[in-house]
């Protein structure tokens, strides 16, 4: 599903975020990816998702290789992929129930389907009550929730998040992780990308550590 | 008021000032031409007749002239008419012949031909040319004869006047754009958080720059339906205070101002203005990587 063959990203200066990566998730996956900041779990992220290119090596997400992927396609892939990040990034003029709809509009779906198929995800996230407030209004747990759901309403084959329990308190996280093997469980990988190794212990999931843009685990 | 929407005002009003000079440039361009028309001598051109020209001939040389871009009328005049407008003009100095018929033979047929070139922005020594060499080129014809070089004097004017227009009007267009590009770049960035959001989720450039090429549209209708409804305003009210003055009230009837396709064409431009810029900025900056850049 996601294949890292000696990857390298160097930013100007030149800052070397990401040296060497060689890795591989398998379909229906759930992967942590650990490590300090700064050391390269964003610009990982920023690879799989599309939201930048590897400087050298081979990528290949979905099938699709990255380094090939024209303009044009990119929010083709970006369809087939969700993404959660830590600061949420909801649209706070929209409700909750608008936020989550929004991968589906921008498909084209039927506006009975999209209802149908919103209630759904938010029943499954636990915020169908919360479905006409706008974000300002949640919680921190129910803001990334509604992110979630979001992230998952056009069932993608691979779910990343980036962080996304980093301003949750313990209980929000358990609860936000539960939700993310919910989801695992349905067949989507999910790659996480967090530093609570505390809450990575007691998943006992598969573990990639990367320090200084390089991975030194890779996980059982 | 936010800072982007003071930015659209601003904008807006920048816009107007620049189509609001614009609009009058070219009524000032159409009003001279006018003017100078009827300053000038008429512009006529005479077409001097082949003796053998029947009048069958005649009819559809006639019928071809008036079929000619900006020909207005089509005098027939016979060689007896020349032939005395030519003594009368001569008055004491024609000399008494004895056989005055003879020389009367000798003066030609001839068509004048009346031109309006009020309502054109087109060359007349261009438009004088053409005519002449097709008139020439018909059977019948002798010779074609317009004053050229009054006309090629006023040409010349004509063309200078025209010149400093388009380059005003490029200056004001450019300007325009530019305003334009810093309004739409200033809502792409007021908004960028948001378009990252809509490129996360898969949307493709069109839906992500469609509400700014729509917004950029609405500004440059506005703005063109705004600064001619101004133009058009302080037009007549300067007819009205021309018409009220004895050394003016003529001039003030000969103002013209935009005629209904001239009104819709400069508002179809100020229009195709905003779409224009508005989706050369949104395709610069939207490319698909917002968020990538901002990271």
């Amino acid at each position: 599903m996601i294949n890292f063959s000696h990857v390298y990203k160097t930013y100007t200066g030149p800052v070397h975020a990401l040296k060497n990566i060689d890795l591989q998730i398998e379909k229906g996956e759930f992967v942590f990816l650990t490590g300090p900041s700064g050391a390269g779990k964003t610009s990982l992220f920023k690879l799989i998702s599309a939201f930048d290119l590897p400087s050298s090596g081979n990528l290949q997400v979905a099938g699709l290789d990255m380094n090939h992927l024209k303009n044009k396609d990119l929010p083709y892939f970006r369809r087939r992929i969700g993404v959660v990040f830590q600061d949420f990034k909801l649209l706070k003029d929209r409700t909750v129930f608008e936020n989550v709809a929004l991968p589906l509009q921008l498909r084209g779906d039927r506006p009975q389907n999209l209802k149908k198929r919103v209630q759904e995800v938010l029943d499954q996230v636990g915020l169908l009550n919360r479905a006409d407030h706008r974000p300002d209004l949640l919680s921190g747990g129910e803001q990334q929730r509604t992110a979630i759901a979001r992230a998952i309403i056009h069932q993608p084959g691979i779910l990343i998040a980036d962080e996304p329990t980093g301003n949750l308190d313990p209980r929000l996280t358990e609860e936000i992780i539960d939700l993310f093997e919910r989801v695992s469980a349905q067949g989507t990988t999910v790659f996480i990308a967090t530093h609570d190794h505390e809450m990575v212990k007691r998943r006992n999931k598969r573990t990639i550590e990367i320090t200084d843009g390089e991975i030194v685990s890779h996980g059982a | 008021m936010g800072p982007n929407r003071s930015l659209t005002v601003l904008t807006s009003m920048v816009l107007c000032a620049c189509y609001i000079m614009t609009a009058t440039l070219f009524l000032g361009l159409k009003n001279f031409n006018s003017f100078l028309m009827d300053w000038g001598k008429d512009l006529q051109m005479t077409v001097y007749l082949k003796d053998e020209a029947d009048a069958t001939a005649l009819q559809n040389l006639i019928t071809f002239i008036k079929a000619q871009p900006s020909v207005q009328e089509v005098k027939q005049i016979t060689s007896e008419e020349n032939f005395s407008h030519f003594k009368n003009q001569m008055g004491s100095l024609f000399p008494q012949v004895e056989n005055e018929k003879e020389v009367q033979a000798l003066v030609p047929s001839t068509l004048q031909i009346i031109f309006d070139l009020k309502n054109s922005l087109a060359d007349p020594l261009q438009i004088f040319t053409s005519v002449a060499s097709l008139i020439k080129s018909q059977p019948n014809v002798d010779q074609v004869s317009y004053g050229q070089l009054w006309v090629e004097k006023f040409s010349k004017f004509f063309s200078f006047i025209r010149q400093a227009f388009w380059l005003i009007a490029l200056i004001l267009i450019c300007a325009s754009v530019f305003v334009f590009s810093n309004a739409v770049r200033a809502w792409v960035n007021s908004k960028r958080s948001e378009i990252e959001v809509y490129e996360l989720v898969g949307a493709t450039s069109w839906s992500i720059r469609k509400p700014f090429v729509i917004k950029g549209t609405f500004l440059g209708f506005a703005t063109g339906c705004v600064a001619l409804g101004i133009t058009l305003a302080v037009i007549e009210n300067l007819k009205i205070f021309m018409a009220a003055s004895d050394l003016l009230s003529g001039m003030a009837q000969r103002i013209q101002t935009f005629t209904l396709a001239e009104g819709l064409a400069f508002i179809l431009f100020s229009t195709g203005l905003g779409i224009f810029a508005s989706y050369l900025c949104v395709r610069e900056i939207n490319s698909g990587w917002a968020a990538a850049e901002r990271n």
